[in-house]
C-alpha cells in the first residue's frame, strides 16, 4: 500500500459547528470558502451537487456517521482535505442505496487528484478510522482545528 | 478465472479501497489466483459486465446487468460485511 499523503490536512480546513440548513447550503458556503482559500474552481459548486445527487456518498459506521463528498480533480486548483463538523448533522443520501438517509455528523471533503496513489490511500485509512470506536472517540473529542487536523494525521499516517 | 469487476463513481477512490478488501478477504478463502479484479466508473461497468461473473459497486447500479451484483459498501463500514462476504462467496462458487 502506498504512503498515506497526510500534509493534505490542515487546519485552515477543519471547521467546527458548521451552519448549514441542508447539504446544498452546505455545498454553497464551502465553495465559497474554498475558493476564497484557492483550493476550487468556479465549477466545483455544480460539480459536487451533481456527483452527490447521481453518487451519494453518505456512510453510516457502527460509531459514527459521516459524508465524504468529492468531484472528479478537473474541478480542483490544488489537492486538499477539509473536516468539517457540522452544527447539527446535515443529511446526505447513503451510499449505493444503503441506510437511506444519512445524517452526517461528520463531513470529509475529499479534494483528491485522481492518479496521486498517496491520496487513494488516504481514503483506505479514513475506512479504518472511522470503523474503531476509540479512534471515532478521540475525533469526537477534537475541539480546536490544530487539534483535529493532527488527529487525522496521525491515524491516517 | 472469476471476472470481478469493481465500480464506483469514477473507478478511482471508492473502488479501490474496496477492492483491497476484496482481494484479502478472497485470498484467506483459498481463491488466491483464482480471480481478477477490474475497478472502473459505473458508467462503463454495464457493457463490462456482459462478461464478468461478479459486479461489486459503492453506486447504485443500473436495472437489467447482465450479472449478479453485491453492495461495495459493507466493505467501507464494517457494517453487513459478513452478508456480503458470504454473497461474493456464493456467486464465486457457482
Amino acid at each position: 500500500m502506498s504512503t498515506v499523503d497526510t500534509s493534505l490536512f490542515t487546519p485552515e480546513l477543519v471547521f467546527f459547528d458548521f451552519e448549514a440548513t441542508d447539504r446544498f447550503d452546505f455545498f454553497s458556503k464551502m465553495s465559497k470558502i474554498l475558493m476564497e482559500k484557492g483550493y476550487v474552481k468556479e465549477s466545483w459548486l455544480d460539480a459536487i451537487e451533481t456527483r452527490e445527487k447521481n453518487y451519494p456518498t453518505g456512510l453510516a459506521f457502527e460509531h459514527i456517521s459521516v459524508a465524504l463528498p468529492h468531484v472528479d480533480p478537473e474541478h480542483l486548483i490544488k489537492p486538499y482535505i477539509a473536516v468539517i463538523k457540522p452544527k447539527e448533522p446535515v443529511i446526505f443520501e447513503g451510499m449505493a442505496g444503503i441506510g437511506g438517509d444519512i445524517p452526517a455528523e461528520l463531513i470529509v471533503n475529499l479534494g483528491l487528484l485522481a492518479h496521486a496513489e498517496g491520496q487513494v490511500a488516504v481514503l483506505q485509512a479514513l475506512m479504518g478510522v472511522f470503523m474503531e470506536e476509540e479512534t471515532v472517540a478521540d475525533i469526537r473529542a477534537q475541539t480546536t482545528p490544530e487539534g483535529m487536523a493532527e488527529t487525522m494525521k496521525k491515524y491516517c499516517a | 478465472m472469476k471476472n470481478i469487476i469493481l465500480a464506483c463513481g469514477s473507478g478511482i477512490a471508492t473502488s479501490t479501497a474496496v477492492a483491497k478488501k476484496v482481494s484479502d478477504f478472497l485470498d484467506a478463502n483459498g481463491l488466491a489466483g483464482q480471480y481478477s479484479i477490474t475497478q472502473c466508473a459505473i458508467a462503463e461497468a454495464v457493457n463490462r459486465a456482459e462478461s464478468a461473473d461478479l459486479l461489486i459497486s459503492t453506486t447504485v447500479v443500473p436495472d437489467g446487468l447482465p450479472c449478479p451484483y453485491v453492495n461495495g459498501v459493507p466493505f467501507l463500514t464494517g457494517m453487513g460485511r459478513p452478508a456480503a462476504e458470504q454473497q461474493i462467496l456464493e456467486i464465486l462458487k457457482k
